[in-house]
């Protein structure tokens, strides 16, 4: 398995090398990084593998999710809301 | 003065298996397409993982805020079978079916869509809350 990250802004980095504790935190950090600057991420998931709790609980059953394929995602900016 | 906001293009060719069921993302410019085989399964286990992460079981609200996010970010997300479309939300969606059944107007479901898709998971729970999908847009269309 393997995932990568990198941006128009700063190039090729690791995204394990963020102090992220959970998808929804990594959501927000891209969101507030994406809202600042005309960035761009690309993601290529390579047979990544996630497990999701369908409960609460440290011995909730688990969902599989498994990715494949490429997501970019790119800002406009000074867009105005109409 | 109009406020500022951050419209976001989105690129994307991503397949997901969800527990073996194949889910299928693209997406181009601000149109997202999500493809599910099992409808009904990819939207619980979405609903359970939101469930999971704070212990609170997500409802019309939460459609309404995610619908209303993509809207601001000028993306519009479609949710089909592989033979049926299901709903449409965000941006350039105005339904006034959506308001009644989902809460909020961004979004746009197809009753005959959801209909086919929960015959399809047979479970009696599914089909009856279809058919309040079919009976609620019947109530819409008779008002019209």
């Amino acid at each position: 398995m393997s995932m990568t990250n990198s941006d128009a802004a700063t190039g090729e980095r690791d995204i394990k090398s963020h102090d992220t504790t959970s998808f929804a935190d990594l959501g927000k950090e891209m969101w507030a990084y994406l809202t600042g600057k005309g960035a761009a991420i690309n993601y290529e998931f390579v047979d990544m593998t996630v497990e999701v709790p369908r409960e609460t609980g440290a011995d909730a059953p688990r969902a599989t999710w498994r990715l494949n394929g490429t997501l970019r995602i790119t800002t406009a900016e000074n867009a105005s809301k109409g | 003065m109009t406020p500022e906001v951050t419209r976001l293009d989105v690129t994307a060719d991503l397949s997901i298996e969800v527990d073996g069921a194949p889910v299928r993302v693209t997406a181009e410019s601000g149109d997202l397409h999500v493809v599910a085989d099992d409808v009904r399964g990819f939207v619980q286990g979405l609903r359970s993982a939101a469930t999971a992460r704070n212990g609170t079981r997500p409802g019309r609200a939460d459609v309404a805020d995610l619908a209303g996010v993509l809207a601001d970010a000028g993306l519009t997300a479609r949710l089909d079978s592989p033979s049926q479309h299901i709903v449409t939300v965000g941006a350039g969606v105005d339904s006034a079916l959506g308001g009644l059944l989902l809460g909020t107007r961004l979004a746009q479901p197809d009753p005959v869509g959801i209909v086919r898709a929960s015959v399809r998971a047979r479970t009696v729970g599914t089909t009856l809350a279809a058919g309040l999908f079919v009976l609620g847009y019947a109530v819409v269309r008779r008002r019209r």
